[in-house]
C-alpha cells in the first residue's frame, strides 16, 4: 500500500518533469499529513513543491531503489542489473532532492553520464536545482566539479588550448613559490596573457551559468563555504585564471560584499582573486601601476566597511590579509634580485637587517627557495613611490586600531580593533625574534 | 550601526553537570531503532555514524552495551573488492568510510575480520602525483581525504604504503597566510579543514611545519563572548568546532590559550537533560555526532568522569596503549 503510494508520487514527479522542463528551484511545503485527495507534488511558475508528509514515503522507496541497482549476490560481486537509465535517473533525483549529500545516488548518475544515457548540462541543471534547497551540500558542488571536468575535457580535444595558468603559491601569496619562479622561460606564458587579447580558454557561457549557480549558493547561506570554494575552483580549472575573468570578479564581487559585510567566505573569495591577479603582474612597473592601485582601493574598501558597519569580524580578518598582500609587495620592490642556486646562507645573508620581510618569506629563504624577487622581470629595486609606502604602513594601520579603540562607542568593535592590532604587534616581533 | 555579536546567551536553567548515563541510553537507544525515516535519511554516512555512537559508549566506559557481533559483522559487509569501504552495505566505498571502519574495528581489537591489505591497496592507490588524495576513483580533492588516508594507514601500523613526503607537502600548500589551512591550495581556513590537516602532520611526524603561534591566536579566536566556539569568523558557536578548534589547540601545544572553564559552561549547557545527547548550540536538537564532540572536548578539558580522547583521532587513549600507537604532539 505504502509502496504503491510512493510509486505513484515518484510518478507525479517525473510527470512534474516532463511538463516543466525548466523547474528551475525546488522547496519543501510544510505539511506533516495528507490532507487533500490530490498529489503532494506541484509547480507554480517553474517553481517545484513538495509536500512533506510524503518525504517518509518516497525517500526509503527510491532509495532501496538505488541501492538495489548496487546489489550484490553472496559471494559479494556486483549484480549486473540492467535496469533502465530512465527508472535509474528517477530514483536518484528523488533520492537528491531529499538527501543531496547520498554520494552512491550521484556516483549512479556519473555512470549514466559515462554511458552517454544522461548528457552534462542536463545534470548541471539538476545539480542547480537541488542546490536552491539544500545550498551547502559539499557533494552536490563535488557532483558538479566531475561535470564539468568532463565538459571541459571535451572541448580542450576539440579545440586549442592556450598555455595553463600555473596557480599562484598560496601560502605567501603574489608571485612567491615554486610554480611561478620555477623558471623565467616556464613563466612566460602568464605576462603574455595579460597584455594581449588572448581569448577566454572557456565556453563563456559555461561560465556564466557556473558562476550564477555559485552567486545563488552564496546568497541562499552565509559565508557558503562549499559555494566560494567551488567559484574559486571553476575560475581556476574553467577559466584558467584569465585576467580578464579575474578582473570582473573582483569588480562584481565588490558590490556584493558591501551588502554582506559578515561574509568571511565572499571576503576570502576576493583573497584568492588578489593572490592570483598578483601573478600576472611580473614587472616592477606593472606590480607598481596596477597591483599597489588595486590593494590600495582594497584598503579604502575596508575603511569604509568598518567604519559604516562597527563590530564585523569578517571585515577585520580580510584587512589582514590586504596588509600582509602589501607588505609582500613592498618587500618584492627593496629585495634585491637572487639567483636560484644561491645557497641558502647567501639568502639569508641577503635578508639580514631587512625589517619589512614578513616572518613566512624569511623562512621561504630560509629553506633556500629561490626568493620571489626572482620573478620580477630585470634587477629593478626599490622603485617604489613613496607616497604608497608613506600613507600605508604599518605604523598607520596601528594608529587606525588606536582611532577605533579611542573613539568607538561598540565594544566588540573595539574588541576586534585590538586583535587586529595584536596581529600586527606579534607580526613585528616575529620578524625582530627570527633568527635571521 | 553596530551588529550585534554572533553568538548565543546560555539559559540560566541550562545543565551544568555531565549527564553521563543519560548520553549513553541515548547512543544505546539511537542504535536501536532502525526502520524510522530518519535512519534511513542518514544511511549515506552510517559507517560514521556508527563510529561517532561506539566511540561516545567507549570515553563513557559502556562500549559493553553494545553488540559487538553484530557491528564487526556490519563493518565487513561494507567492504567492497577493492579493498574500500562504503557507507552502509551497498553504498559506495570511499576514504571517509574507510577511516570510519578502521576505527571502529580498531575499538573492537577486529581488523582480522576484514581485507588489510585490500584496504591499504585502495589507501594508497588513491594519492596522486602531486601528493593529494581522492576521496574515491571520481577524483575529489580535499585536505580531508589526506588526513582519513594517513589516519586509517597509521592504525594500520601501513603508513609507508603512501609517499609521506609528496603527501606533506599537499597539505603545507594548502596552508594560509593566517596560519591556517583550507580544503584545497588557496581556499579559506575553516576549523575543520585545520584539524584534518594539523592532524594529518601529528600522524606523519611533521608538525613542526605549522607556525603554531600564528594559528594558536586564530584558533584562540574562535572563542566567543558564551564560551563556545566558531569554526570561522562570525559563525556560531558549535559543540563541534569547539572539538576541532579544541582538539588542534592541543596538538600545537596551545590548548591553555582559551578560557577553559567558559567552554565546558557552553559544551555543558548544549546537553538534553530529558533525552540524553548534545546538541550544537544550548536548545537545539542532539545527535550522535555532537554527542561524541561535546564528550571528547569535555575529556580534552580534563572531565575525569569520561577516558582520555586522542586529540588525533578521537579515540579513546587506552585503545592506542592496546596497539602500541603513540603520536608526539608540540609541547606548550
Ligand atoms: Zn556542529
Amino acid at each position: 500500500m505504502a509502496e504503491e503510494l510512493a510509486h505513484r508520487i515518484l510518478s507525479d514527479l517525473s510527470t512534474a518533469f516532463q511538463r516543466h522542463p525548466n523547474i528551475d528551484e525546488v522547496g519543501f511545503i510544510c505539511c506533516p499529513t495528507c490532507q487533500h485527495n490530490r498529489s503532494p507534488v506541484v509547480v507554480e511558475n517553474n517553481k517545484l513543491g513538495i509536500e512533506t508528509w510524503c518525504l517518509e514515503l518516497i525517500f526509503p522507496y527510491a532509495h532501496d531503489k538505488v541501492l538495489r541497482a548496487r546489489s550484490r549476490d553472496d559471494s559479494g560481486r556486483k549484480i549486473k542489473v540492467s535496469r533502465s537509465a530512465r527508472s535509474l535517473l528517477e530514483a536518484t533525483r528523488a533520492v537528491l532532492l531529499v538527501q543531496a549529500d547520498c554520494l552512491t545516488a550521484w556516483n549512479i548518475r556519473k555512470e549514466l553520464v559515462e554511458a552517454e544515457d544522461l548528457k552534462c548540462i542536463q545534470d548541471l541543471k539538476f545539480a542547480a536545482l537541488v542546490l536552491t534547497k539544500h545550498p551547502k551540500s559539499s557533494e552536490t558542488f563535488a557532483h558538479r566539479r566531475w561535470l564539468l571536468k568532463q565538459v571541459v575535457q571535451k572541448t580542450s580535444s576539440t579545440s586549442p588550448q592556450p598555455h595553463p595558468v600555473a596557480p599562484a603559491s598560496h601560502t605567501n601569496g603574489l608571485v612567491a613559490g615554486d610554480q611561478a619562479s620555477g623558471g623565467a622561460t616556464a613563466a612566460q606564458p602568464l605576462s603574455a596573457q595579460r597584455g594581449t587579447k588572448a581569448e577566454l580558454p572557456c565556453d563563456e557561457k559555461l561560465l556564466e551559468a557556473e558562476l550564477a549557480v555559485c552567486q545563488r549558493s552564496a546568497e541562499r547561506y552565509p559565508s557558503n563555504y562549499y559555494a566560494w570554494t567551488h567559484r574559486a575552483w571553476v575560475v581556476e580549472n574553467v577559466a584558467r585564471c584569465h585576467y580578464k575573468i579575474l578582473m570582473r570578479e573582483l569588480s562584481d564581487t565588490r558590490h556584493w560584499i558591501s551588502r554582506h559585510i559578515s561574509d568571511h567566505s565572499g571576503l576570502q573569495y576576493r583573497q584568492f582573486l588578489i593572490t592570483q591577479l598578483g601573478t600576472h603582474f611580473r614587472s616592477a612597473d606593472a606590480l607598481q601601476d596596477e597591483f599597489l592601485p588595486l590593494l590600495t582601493a582594497e584598503f579604502e574598501l575596508l575603511t569604509d566597511l568598518i567604519t559604516a558597519f562597527p563590530g564585523h569580524e569578517a571585515l577585520w580578518y580580510h584587512r589582514r590579509y590586504v596588509f600582509q598582500q602589501w607588505e609582500t609587495v613592498l618587500s618584492v620592490y627593496k629585495c634585491p634580485k637572487s639567483d636560484n642556486s644561491a645557497s641558502s646562507r647567501n639568502l639569508t645573508h641577503l635578508h639580514q637587517g631587512r625589517s619589512d620581510i614578513p616572518a613566512e618569506f624569511s623562512r621561504d629563504c630560509e629553506d633556500g627557495k629561490p626568493h620571489h624577487a626572482t620573478v620580477v622581470q630585470g634587477n629593478k629595486k626599490a622603485k617604489v613611490d613613496p607616497a604608497y609606502t608613506e600613507h600605508l604602513t604599518l605604523q598607520t594601520e596601528l594608529e587606525f586600531c588606536r582611532n577605533v579603540m579611542a573613539t568607538c562607542q561598540d565594544g566588540w568593535q573595539v574588541r576586534l580593533a585590538g586583535s587586529y592590532q595584536h596581529w600586527l604587534q606579534q607580526r613585528i616581533l616575529g620578524r625582530d625574534n627570527n633568527p635571521l | 550601526m553596530s551588529a550585534p555579536v554572533k553568538d548565543v546567551t546560555i539559559p540560566e536553567d541550562a545543565p551544568s553537570d555531565l549527564l553521563l548515563n543519560k548520553h549513553a541510553d541515548f547512543i544505546a537507544l539511537y542504535g536501536a531503532k532502525k526502520d524510522d525515516y530518519e535512519y534511513c535519511m542518514t544511511e549515506y554516512l552510517r559507517l560514521s555514524g556508527m563510529y561517532w555512537g561506539l566511540t561516545t559508549m567507549d570515553l563513557l566506559g559502556q562500549l559493553e552495551r553494545m553488540d559487538r557481533q553484530q557491528v564487526v559483522e556490519f563493518v565487513a559487509a561494507c567492504q567492497h573488492d577493492c579493498g574500500g569501504f562504503g557507507a552502509s552495505v551497498g553504498h559506495d566505498p570511499h576514504l571517509l568510510y574507510a577511516l570510519s571502519a578502521v576505527q571502529i574495528l580498531t575499538l573492537y581489537d577486529a581488523l582480522d575480520a576484514v581485507n588489510v591489505d585490500k584496504l591499504v591497496e585502495f589507501v594508497s592507490n588513491l594519492q596522486q602525483p602531486d601528493g593529494s588524495f581522492y576521496g574515491d576513483k571520481w577524483g575529489e580533492v580535499d585536505t580531508r581525504f589526506s588526513f582519513c588516508a594517513v589516519a586509517c594507514l597509521k592504525l594500520l601500523g601501513k603508513l609507508s604504503a603512501i609517499d609521506v613526503e609528496k603527501a606533506t607537502n599537499f597539505v603545507l600548500s594548502c596552508m594560509n597566510f593566517d596560519g591556517g589551512f583550507g580544503c584545497r591550495p588557496g581556499s579559506e581556513s575553516h576549523s575543520g579543514q585545520i584539524y584534518c590537516c594539523v592532524g594529518f602532520l601529528a600522524v606523519t611526524g611533521q608538525l613542526h611545519h605549522v607556525n603554531a603561534d600564528l594559528l594558536g591566536w586564530w584558533l584562540c579566536e574562535r572563542q566567543l563572548p558564551s564560551g563556545g566556539l566558531n569554526g570561522r569568523p562570525e559563525k556560531l558557536p558549535d559543540v563541534c568546532y569547539s572539538w576541532w578548534v579544541l582538539a588542534s589547540l592541543k596538538m600545537i601545544g596551545r590548548l591553555h590559550w582559551i578560557d577553559k572553564d567558559k567552554l565546558r559552561t557552553f559544551i555543558l549547557a548544549c546537553q538534553d537533560e530529558e533525552t540524553g545527547g548534545f546538541a550544537d548550540r544550548p536548545g537545539d536538537m542532539v545527535d550522535p555526532f555532537h554527542t561524541l564532540f561535546g564528550i571528547a572536548g569535555l575529556s580534552l578539558l580534563g572531565a575525569t568522569e569520561v577516558k582520555t580522547v586522542n586529540p588525533v583521532l578521537c579515540m579513546p587513549e587506552d585503545t592506542l596503549r592496546r596497539i602500541n600507537l603513540h603520536i608526539e604532539l608540540l609541547s606548550s
